[in-house]
């Protein structure tokens, strides 16, 4: 390998490639939520009775305690994520254990209010329905899917060691982290907005 | 400079070539003062565009009849501050001035082609389009009739555009521009022909298999003229001909309506049919031969469309065809 | 003049690098240049396969009542041809050019992520593969490439044909999402050290514009393809009004993505221009960073102006003007790009071969599509003439001119790189001419279709109103241009064996891929280049040094699959990156992704579930080995 360079070296080292694609997904997939939000917002303002008649104003409390919870898991996120990069595999770890469980504490209640809903009202009755289902489902599967990638990365480190992939790895998922996080802010402002 | 002349001269004999090739759906033949707008419109960014496309064709022949270099020899390295100057000035400066003269003059044409209110006209209409033809009502004189509407000459016509399946779009070139009929909007437009005469409309956005075969006449009278043929759109329809029991019989009533007859909405108002100039929506004339040819298979004609072809005797074909030629 | 080190450093390299050929490799290859030759060969194909489309559709339109078509049959190629073109030709093509080049051009190894852009290209593949066996089923996409609600939900058509166009746009959107992050994430990371900011060559300044166009427009469109599926598998309701929705809200998400999505074809191709231009000038381009400039503010501006598609829909005059006003100063960065390429050539040495032919081609007809656009600008004439024949002569100039002349262009001009070959350019010479004159016969008379009254997307027409002479002239042009793509065709399949030897660097030209053999080796560049100016390729003592270093072992990076990450303002160095090298998992991941869109067409749910399962594995498995071991 190189030693001598004729050339500027910068001081401190860059970020890790998949960060960057990381902040890149983050960000279509920002506007993906935007988009749907959005289509939420056109539906709304071109129809007069929201929710249509006959639907139930959407449940405040539940939802809002959920997404608490959930961005309270910013925190083991972040912790898991500033250790990894320490070389600290055991409190990475419980960062990542701890990020899971408040994450699955909402999608599982999460699910339970959308069944719920389901059972009352149906995705098929009216637009409002199926934005209602479509918004909060989207998030909800990236959620899930985010609990998926951090178990993996759970499992590894347990088992294995501490390196520079899982590392990146670990610092770009709770990226993904903060990114489901802030959404659900948005995601929950939208759907209990009829009742605000 | 001969180039200039040519080109000049090219873009005189399409003038002339497209302002007298056809009558009917020309948009360079306006016969309102909307649409002459338009046109007006055109014809000067057409003026404009031509010039700058000739500017950069007498560069690019520049460049060519340029003296040559070399693949194996590096012309210049430098940046060229008189070059960034021109460029900047050309591409960005005159645009921009150009530009906003331009935008400006749009703005001032908008009103005279923007969709009507109701005080901007005497008279309404309103035009519903289905699946391949125009379902059509005049709320105040009582009248519903199909794929040819007749508007007095100088006296402005809101037209109301609606829909009853998918988008449509509601375009007589010569009269004005097009609308949109969309589901559960209400969109309008202004027909004020300034001369009698026959213009073809189109449909203008796609609409499934026969959107080709999707047209319409606005036929523009003196109001002596239009006033009789309202009076003639109001006369009750006979049920009593022989051709009436064959149209019930057949089965014709499950689409289509005559009034006192049937009540059909998924094919085009049939009670005063004989009178029209066109038929399937101004894909075929309004003769026996066609009429006949049409009952029997329309499929042939209009391949898609929602007709089927209900079996008809020869006979009950006679009497059908003489009683719907009857009614004009 | 070579060292024993250097001698030494070409070997380890060679052997780190190398991919044995057999299908293994060609299964699992994660090499820049093989994908991007994949992409190029696999998008010319969909382009004659969308070229065969126009010309049935031509055949039809010849004369009045021809009857040789049906209208079924018709809807279903001018919906493929338009959704071919745009989704499965164009962007990849201008992809495959990308894939190949912007490595080289910026002095780096490989891609970013090499195995994502390998699925990139198994994704396309399979999604565009997916899209044609519609016609197997007699179900392609039938309500043309933009499927506008309510026409394209399930009342009115019930097939499985706009399920295979929501669903394929769906899978070749992951695609082009995984590519477009994969571009950026080069292009600002992995330059060679001394490529500041400045010094990006043009076409990677492009590829970056629509790389970023891409991530903020896409998603609009996969909303809009998921709220249709949703709508027509499972009766949700978004478009229609009968349930709260509203069918603009389709026409609204469409346009957000689709405007956009014509600059996402345009600005690569622009970067091609941008190219050839200098070197066929034999001078530095005039004001290199205005045009990096205008490219960028194009791609921003393409997000401000969707309303322009629907004019005609009703909308309040107040708005309309807004965009009308958009509409038009998205003019002047295209402006300021025609004026700097013009600049060069007239301030340069121009030298006539067939690369740039099809640039000179490109300046004249882009312009002219240009001029129509602004006229479209104009509120009351695009009321009057959008949806008739002169908007498809004008999107034509601006796609066919704008993008297919560039990319002709691109074939001429890097067929020697990636070969080692020269094109016969006698015959290049008379394929340009045929596509020049062909090209216009097809798409001018469109114009005054148009201004005659003819409306668009007609399988057919009725005699009597004009539209018969300039019909046929049409489709006598529409020929005379696939002869001229058929010659463009046999002289690269001839010369891929038979062409002369290109060497390094036929044309004299100035960016960095052309400092490296034809083709150029596994590895690229044996030692790192470092760059001082914006034509790199030109500047003959650095090359002189790279030689030198490579002499000394000196960023040579050879301990692995390695290339020199720098930072994203100056290009200093920052770290060495170590890639991937042959893996199986981005076919399997693309498989995977396959088993669950099919599944998800045929309604077996149970299937797309597993599918999803399986997609879950292809990931952990993708991670399983990581980079070292």
């Amino acid at each position: 390998m190189s030693e001598q360079l004729a050339v500027p070296v910068a001081l401190q080292r860059g970020r890790p490639l998949g960060y960057w694609g990381m902040l890149m997904l983050i960000a279509t997939e920002a506007v993906l939520f935007g988009a749907i939000i959005a289509s939420y917002f056109y539906i709304r303002f071109r129809t007069p009775h929201w929710p249509p008649p006959g639907v139930p104003e959407p449940k405040v409390l539940h939802p809002l305690l959920l997404t608490v919870v959930l961005i309270v898991s910013s925190l083991p996120a972040g912790i898991a994520s500033w250790a990894a990069r320490r070389q600290l595999p055991g409190r990475a770890a419980w960062g990542l254990f701890g990020t899971i469980a408040l994450a699955a504490i909402y999608a599982a209640g999460t699910l339970v209010v959308m069944v719920h809903a389901w059972h009352k009202v149906g995705a098929q009755h009216d637009a409002y329905d199926s934005l209602f289902f479509t918004l909060q489902g989207a998030h909800v599967a990236h959620v899930a899917a985010g609990i998926l990638i951090n178990l993996y990365l759970l499992v590894k480190i347990s088992r294995g060691r501490l390196t520079q992939y899982r590392i990146n790895g670990i610092w770009a998922m709770s990226l993904y982290w903060h990114f489901v996080n802030v959404l659900a802010v948005f995601v929950l402002l939208t759907t209990i907005s009829p009742s605000l | 400079m001969r180039r200039v002349a040519v080109a000049g001269g090219l873009a005189g004999v399409c003038m002339l070539v497209l302002s007298g090739c056809s009558d009917d759906q020309n948009t360079l033949a306006p016969h309102s003062s909307a649409a002459r707008s338009i046109t007006t419109l055109w014809w000067v960014m057409f003026i404009g565009s031509t010039i700058v496309v000739m500017v950069v064709t007498l560069l690019v022949v520049l460049a060519v009849l340029k003296r040559r270099g070399r693949l194996d020899r590096v012309e210049s390295r430098g940046e060229s501050p008189g070059a960034r100057n021109v460029v900047l000035i050309s591409g960005a400066l005159v645009p921009a001035v150009v530009l906003t003269a331009l935008f400006i003059y749009v703005l001032t044409t908008v009103p005279a082609t923007a969709e009507p209110k109701p005080k901007d006209a005497k008279m309404e209409i309103d035009v519903t389009g289905k699946q391949w033809f125009w379902a059509v009502r005049y709320p105040a004189q009582r009248i519903k009739t199909a794929n040819e509407i007749h508007i007095p000459v100088g006296v402005p016509v809101r037209i109301r555009a609606h829909t009853d399946d998918v988008i449509h779009s509601f375009w007589v070139p010569e009269l004005n521009r097009k609308i949109d009929m969309i589901p559960g909007y209400d969109n309008s437009v202004l027909l004020e022909a300034d001369r009698a005469g026959v213009y073809r409309g189109q449909c203008a956005e796609f609409c499934g298999l026969q959107h080709a075969n999707m047209a319409f006449y606005v036929v523009a009278q003196p109001r002596a003229a239009f006033n009789r043929w309202v009076a003639r759109e109001q006369r009750p329809a006979d049920t009593t001909a022989a051709g009436a029991k064959v149209f019930t019989q057949v089965g014709c009533g499950g689409c289509h309506t005559i009034s006192g007859l049937s009540n059909g909405t998924i094919g085009p108002d049939l009670t005063h049919v004989g009178g029209r100039m066109t038929l399937a929506a101004g894909t075929i004339p309004n003769a026996k031969g066609w009429l006949g040819g049409w009952i029997l298979d329309p499929q042939h004609i209009k391949p898609g469309n929602k007709m089927p072809a209900l079996p008809v005797s020869g006979s009950q074909l006679q009497q059908l065809l003489s009683y719907l030629e009857s009614l004009k | 003049m070579s060292t024993a080190v250097g001698r030494e450093e070409l070997h380890r390299l060679e052997s780190i690098w190398a991919e044995k050929p057999g299908l293994r490799t060609f299964l699992t290859t994660v090499d820049h240049k093989k994908i991007g030759t994949r992409y190029l060969v696999t998008s010319f194909a969909f382009f004659v396969a969308a070229g065969l489309e126009a010309l049935s559709m031509r055949t039809q339109l010849a004369v009045p009542d021809a009857g040789a078509i049906g209208p079924k049959a018709y809807d279903e190629l001018f919906s493929m041809h338009g959704t071919t073109m745009i989704f499965l030709f164009v962007t990849p093509m201008l992809n495959g050019f990308g894939n190949y080049m912007v490595p080289l051009q910026i002095g780096a190894r490989d891609m970013a992520f090499p195995r994502m852009n390998a699925l990139s290209y198994w994704i396309y593949l399979a999604s565009g593969i997916f899209l044609y066996s519609s016609f197997l089923l007699g179900s392609a996409p039938n309500d043309g490439w933009f499927n506008y609600t309510p026409l394209a939900e399930k009342a009115f058509t019930p097939g499985l044909n706009i399920d295979f166009y929501n669903l394929g746009l769906l899978f070749l959107t992951v695609s082009s999402t995984v590519g477009a992050t994969n571009f950026l994430v080069t292009i600002f990371k992995l330059r060679a050290p001394g490529m500041s900011l400045n010094r990006i060559p043009l076409f990677c300044w492009a590829m970056a514009a629509q790389s970023f166009s891409l991530i903020f427009a896409l998603p609009a469109l996969s909303v809009a393809n998921i709220f249709l599926e949703l709508e027509r598998r499972f009766d949700f309701h978004f478009f229609d009004r009968a349930h709260g929705g509203d069918a603009l809200l389709w026409q609204h998400l469409f346009w957000i993505f689709g405007h956009p999505d014509v600059y996402i074809i345009f600005l690569p191709a622009v970067g091609i221009v941008s190219t050839v231009v200098p070197v066929f000038a034999r001078r530095s381009m005039i004001a290199h960073d205005w045009l990096a400039l205008a490219t960028m503010a194009t791609a921003f501006i393409g997000f401000g102006v969707w309303v322009h598609h629907m004019f005609a829909t009703g909308l309040s005059n107040v708005t309309y003007a807004f965009y009308s006003a958009a509409s038009m100063v998205i003019v002047i960065p295209s402006g300021v790009q025609i004026f700097g390429w013009l600049a060069t050539v007239l301030k340069g040495r121009p030298v006539i071969r067939s690369p740039f032919l099809y640039i000179l081609g490109f300046i004249v007809t882009f312009v002219i599509g240009g001029v129509t656009g602004v006229m479209f600008a104009a509120i009351p004439f695009d009321q009057q003439i959008t949806d008739s024949y002169f908007v498809v002569a004008h999107f034509h100039y601006v796609l066919f001119g704008g993008a297919v002349f560039p990319i002709f262009a691109g074939i001429h001009y890097w067929f020697p790189k990636i070969t080692g070959r020269m094109l016969d350019e006698r015959l290049a010479t008379w394929s340009f001419w045929l596509f020049f004159v062909g090209f216009n016969l097809t798409f001018f008379p469109m114009h005054i279709l148009g201004l005659l009254g003819e409306p668009r997307r007609v399988y057919t027409y009725h005699p009597g109103f004009g539209w018969g002479l300039w019909n046929l002239l049409s489709t006598i042009g529409s020929f005379t241009l696939a002869v001229g793509i058929l010659g463009t065709v046999v002289n690269v399949i001839w010369s891929r064996s038979s062409g002369a030897a290109a060497g390094d660097d036929p044309w004299g030209a100035n960016t960095l891929e052309w400092a490296t053999s034809s083709p150029p080796p596994e590895y690229n560049f044996p030692s790192i280049p470092v760059v001082h100016s914006v034509d790199p390729n030109w500047d003959v003592d650095d090359r002189r040094d790279d030689a030198r270093r490579l002499e000394h072992a000196e960023l040579t990076l050879s301990g692995g699959h390695e290339t020199i990450g720098t930072d994203w303002l100056d290009a200093d160095i920052e770290e060495i990156h170590e890639g991937p090298s042959e893996s199986p998992w981005p076919l399997l991941l693309a498989l995977t992704l396959s088993w669950f869109f099919v599944a998800f067409l045929a309604g077996h749910w149970v299937l797309a579930g597993i599918g999803v399962g399986l997609i879950a594995v292809a990931v952990g498995g993708w991670h399983l080995k990581e980079p070292g071991e």
